[in-house]
């Protein structure tokens, strides 16, 4: 990471010395925050701040982070990934590679570190961010304000969250504080904003409601994303939950691909052509293995 | 003869942490680390959105914060405010002298 200055006094009111010390992660992240914002001013680039310390302080306690996660408007989602990368950040990991969801860009920044750009955010339906963006309300982070979603869907956020996380005691902590911990006007308001922004699924997932949903085309995304399955279920739910023709057909083109980026950042260094040949291959083989592992569970 | 003021600059962004300050220039940093009476100094300085302070004004702050005599720390804010500029952190502004 960057370099740091440090000034400090000789005596009371002295600045002479400049030496290197380390940034705590905290720090970073707000500054990061602050960074993000700048760039999205600068560009006419709406986006709400969700997560980490964005998040309201009453639900951020206890809860640590890594990087920063920004959710753009759809229509602005191209315009930020070249933004950002004008401004310095360079991307890590694509859309249809990060996550089953396919929903954020990973970018890394030198001094401000991780930034993942979410076109949706996974449970809360696509069109749903202009009625986001109307109830948004401000956190001054590192100085700047910057967008933020309303407090009841900052709850929902991250209930969303640990609905689609295998059950953890940090998915049990942030329960408690956001949902247990909430007076029953606010958890009302929770429930009332998961049916407005279409998130009903995911909700129940978080409280183990899932079979309620067996019908939805985004169930088996969410089966395999709450507790696990091998690449092939992964690749099939994901097919399944595509909501066009369109991109049921592209991740079908997608599924077989050697994931470059993915290699890149695991062996530090671009794949060979060679590598990548072989990586076309062992892929589908490595599907077909965890498959066949799978059929042979007692449980399967 | 016009007389310099200072203030934040408004593309830094700003965090308080244990006594330090740590402050960068956006977008693209590096991060700078305030400790001490470099901190004070700081604080002392008006935001990007209040009117600029202006030198004089600022020794007697921060003289006062470090209970000592203005000409004691008239030099070392000179310095520091002219390091701050040089690093783009701090926004000068002239004004009519009075």
């Amino acid at each position: 990471m960057s370099p740091v200055v440090v000034a400090s006094g000789r005596n009371n009111a002295a600045v002479t010395a400049e030496q290197q010390a380390p940034v705590s992660m905290a720090v970073r992240l707000q500054l990061a925050h602050a960074a993000v914002q700048w760039v999205a001013a600068r560009n006419g680039i709406d986006l709400l701040h969700i997560k980490g310390y964005a998040l309201d302080p009453t639900l951020r306690e206890g809860r640590s982070s890594t990087d920063v996660d920004v959710l753009v408007r759809p229509d602005h989602v191209r315009r930020a990934a070249r933004a950002f990368t004008d401004a310095g950040w360079r991307r890590v990991i694509g859309f249809e590679t990060g996550s089953a969801f396919s929903h954020s860009l990973t970018l890394l920044h030198p001094v401000w570190g991780y930034l993942d750009l979410h076109r949706l955010n996974p449970g809360i339906s696509q069109g749903s961010f202009g009625r986001m963006w109307e109830r948004r309300t401000r956190a001054v982070i590192g100085g700047f304000p910057c967008p933020v979603p309303d407090l009841a869907t900052q709850r929902l956020i991250v209930i969303l969250h640990v609905g689609r996380s295998h059950p953890s005691p940090r998915g049990r902590r942030d329960l408690e504080r956001v949902w247990y911990e909430a007076t029953p006007g606010e958890q009302n308001e929770v429930r009332a904003r998961a049916e407005e922004l279409g998130a009903q699924l995911g909700f129940d997932v978080a409280f183990g409601r899932i079979e309620d949903h067996r019908d939805d085309p985004a169930y088996r995304l969410w089966k395999v994303e709450s507790e696990g399955g091998t690449r092939l279920e992964e690749w099939r739910a994901r097919v399944h939950a595509a909501e066009t023709l369109v991109d049921k057909v592209r991740l079908v083109v997608l599924m077989p691909l050697v994931n470059v980026e993915h290699l890149e950042n695991l062996w530090g260094r671009p794949p060979t052509r060679s590598e990548l040949v072989r990586e076309f291959f062992a892929r589908p083989a490595r599907g077909v293995r965890e498959e066949w592992a799978r059929m042979r569970r007692p449980d399967a | 003869m016009p007389d310099e003021c200072y203030r934040r600059h408004r593309d830094v962004a700003a965090v308080e942490d244990e006594g330090r300050w740590y402050v960068a220039h956006l977008p693209d940093g590096p991060i700078h680390c305030l400790e001490g009476s470099a901190a004070v100094i700081w604080e002392e300085l008006p935001t990007s959105t209040e009117a600029a302070a202006g030198r004089a004004d600022l020794v007697l702050l921060v003289a006062a914060r470090a209970g000592v005599h203005p000409d004691a720390v008239d030099g070392d804010v000179a310095d520091f405010v002219a390091r701050l500029a040089s690093l783009g952190l701090l926004e000068t502004v002239s004004r009519p002298g009075r």
